[in-house]
């Protein structure tokens, strides 16, 4: 579509500027709100760009806990990544290249158990994590957040491994290589940009997942970061520069992630999800 | 034997060969951390959800008495409850309705041709990697009452005199919710209908040019019903996610005032965690089932249905 007319080109690049505008100022909002000293809240009629810029929000707010939020949400997020990637890429080779009994109904159970909702489960997982003396450990939330990452990085890792030819895995299997050699000399390493993906989007649900670490966590020094946040906002109107503070900090990680795997998350969610 | 023919049925261990029995235990020990996760923490908490919402019992205690259906009757019973019902599915379908709209709009937009594409799609995407409560919380400090960004632009533009109390009054509470919960959703509609909107054939379009129709026949004639499966996938997902999102409503107006914005999820937080009545707690969310039982019967097959016939 070329727009020759220019009516029609100008509407066009506003249309585009109020997209960009919309979807843009909010994150930058965050910033502005973090930079600024906490005296310009308290003047009242606050400028949007920050009269004077400040990192003091940022010095107030990393330290004590918040930093162990910071550790414990990379622990949890590292360890989920890691187990759910490893476990995925048995399963997805299992459903997409093995035959055996049930194969369509596990298949099914595990799209339904990604599709089952966190606000379903959280009670009776609060209730069965107290039952076995989990509660307020880092380990309750790496055990819930494996329900929701293993059946996603599956479906998406059975994807990439349906597209692999099965000519290669035959070939392998003449040349006398066992299960374990054919997946990590054939599907691993041509599936890597699908298993970066898996990995990205793991590492990325966890360090946002909220409900989980609001409930099974209580002792604030165990906290993932997202409970960590929370907890400010009962004060009072004047903590938002922290606050803020304290989101810039946690959407930091995930938008590099995003800028640097933006391509591969586009195509492997496009690889997974669209085709047709 | 890799790849074959699909298992069509169950048989008996003994009609298969040495070979496949191998092949059969080698599949079920490389599904074996995944299916321990699955009854573990997704079908064991399920049933004991269901269970619970048929006893009474408080978190911490011991004794749990089967009471029938009467946490239900309570329920249907409960004003706070039914508000928070019909709210569930107002929140959901408003939202689902507007972030659909600006997904298409925006997919459309990045599907033309500009300069600076590359760029203005990343821009328009961001909201996606920003975690939907860091999203709830911006949004009630945006829509806040002293020195929140809403009214200062309204009162600098002269709109309004006084500063509004956004999140105090029920009706503006929800449309700020339904803010916040757009502009954080509507990212993965426009990646589903940009992949989708990339997939149809230009010639499509230019066989309207041939025969005269203008820009909104090519949208009725031939963009929206080749996106129809996209469309109706994105959608059901959404519908999914956004029915049970908790972190909104939470964060932004913890269900108030007075109860009058709690959707289902953040009533089975307020009955389950904070009065600690798990068995009620359990009714509440078990109100949910209906829609997701429904809504995933069909998903499971499309998502599953699309890949085999990728292969």
């Amino acid at each position: 579509m070329i727009l020759k007319r220019p009516l029609k080109k100008i509407l066009f690049v506003l249309l585009t500027l109020l997209c960009v505008i919309g979807a843009v100022f909010p994150i930058l909002w965050i910033f502005f709100t973090a930079l600024r000293p906490g005296s310009e809240f308290y003047a009242g009629n606050v400028s949007v760009l920050p009269r004077h810029w400040s990192l003091v929000n940022f010095a107030d707010v990393l330290h004590g806990n918040f930093l162990l939020n910071i550790g414990n949400s990379f622990i949890v997020g590292t360890v989920v990544t890691l187990l759910s990637v490893i476990c995925s890429i048995l399963a997805a080779y299992a459903i997409s290249r093995l035959e055996f009994p049930c194969r369509r109904f596990i298949a099914r159970s595990i799209i339904a158990s990604y599709l089952i909702p966190a606000s379903l489960l959280f009670i009776p997982l609060f209730f069965l994590i107290t039952k076995i003396n989990l509660q307020n450990t880092l380990s309750s939330l790496i055990i819930s957040y494996l329900s929701s990452s293993i059946p996603f990085s599956t479906w998406m890792l059975y994807g990439y491994f349906a597209s692999i030819p099965v000519s290669l895995d035959e070939a392998a299997v003449l040349d006398g290589c066992t299960r374990i050699q054919i997946l990590s000399k054939i599907f691993i390493p041509l599936s890597l940009p699908g298993i970066a993906v898996v990995a990205l989007y793991t590492f990325t649900l966890c360090w946002n997942e909220f409900l989980y670490a609001l409930v099974f966590v209580s002792t604030p020094g165990k906290m993932t970061i997202p409970a960590g946040i929370v907890q400010w906002i009962v004060e009072d109107d004047f903590a938002w520069g922290r606050i803020m503070a304290a989101a810039a900090i946690s959407i930091i990680p995930t938008c590099i992630l995003y800028l640097v795997g933006q391509r591969a998350f586009k195509n492997g969610l496009v690889a997974g999800a669209v085709k047709q | 034997m890799p790849g074959g023919r699909p298992v069509t049925g169950v048989y008996l261990m003994l009609n298969y060969s040495l070979q496949q029995r191998q092949t059969i235990k080698t599949a079920y020990l490389f599904l074996f951390p995944t299916i321990l996760v699955m009854l573990g923490v997704i079908l064991y908490p399920f049933l004991t959800a269901v269970w619970m919402s048929f006893t009474s019992q408080n978190l911490g205690s011991r004794q749990a008495a089967f009471v029938g259906f009467a946490n239900y009757k309570t329920l249907i019973a409960s004003g706070e409850f039914r508000r928070a019902f019909g709210n569930s599915f107002s929140y959901t379908v408003i939202s689902v309705l507007i972030k659909f709209i600006a997904g298409i709009v925006t997919a459309l937009v990045l599907n033309a041709e500009f300069r600076f594409k590359g760029t203005v799609r990343v821009l328009v995407i961001l909201p996606w990697a920003v975690s939907p409560y860091i999203a709830a919380l911006t949004w009630r400090w945006v829509f806040s009452d002293y020195n929140g960004f809403a009214n200062i632009l309204l009162m600098k533009m002269k709109l309004i005199q006084d500063p509004v109390s956004w999140l105090s009054d029920p009706a503006l509470a929800m449309f700020c919710i339904i803010v916040a919960t757009v502009w954080q959703g509507y990212p993965f509609y426009t990646l589903m209908l940009l992949a989708g909107l990339m997939t149809i054939p230009q010639e499509l379009y230019e066989a309207v040019d041939v025969d005269g129709g203008n820009a909104v026949q090519k949208f009725l004639y031939i963009t929206l019903p080749s996106l129809y499966n996209v469309i109706v996938t994105t959608t059901l997902l959404s519908f999914i996610w956004t029915f049970n999102q908790f972190q909104y409503v939470y964060t932004m107006t913890g269900g108030g005032p007075g109860s009058l914005t709690h959707i289902i999820s953040t009533l089975t937080f307020k009955y389950g965690i904070e009065m600690r009545n798990i068995s009620l707690a359990s009714a509440v969310s078990m109100t949910a089932l209906p829609v997701f039982i429904v809504l995933s019967i069909y998903l499971t097959g499309s998502m599953l249905g699309k890949k085999a016939g990728s292969k």
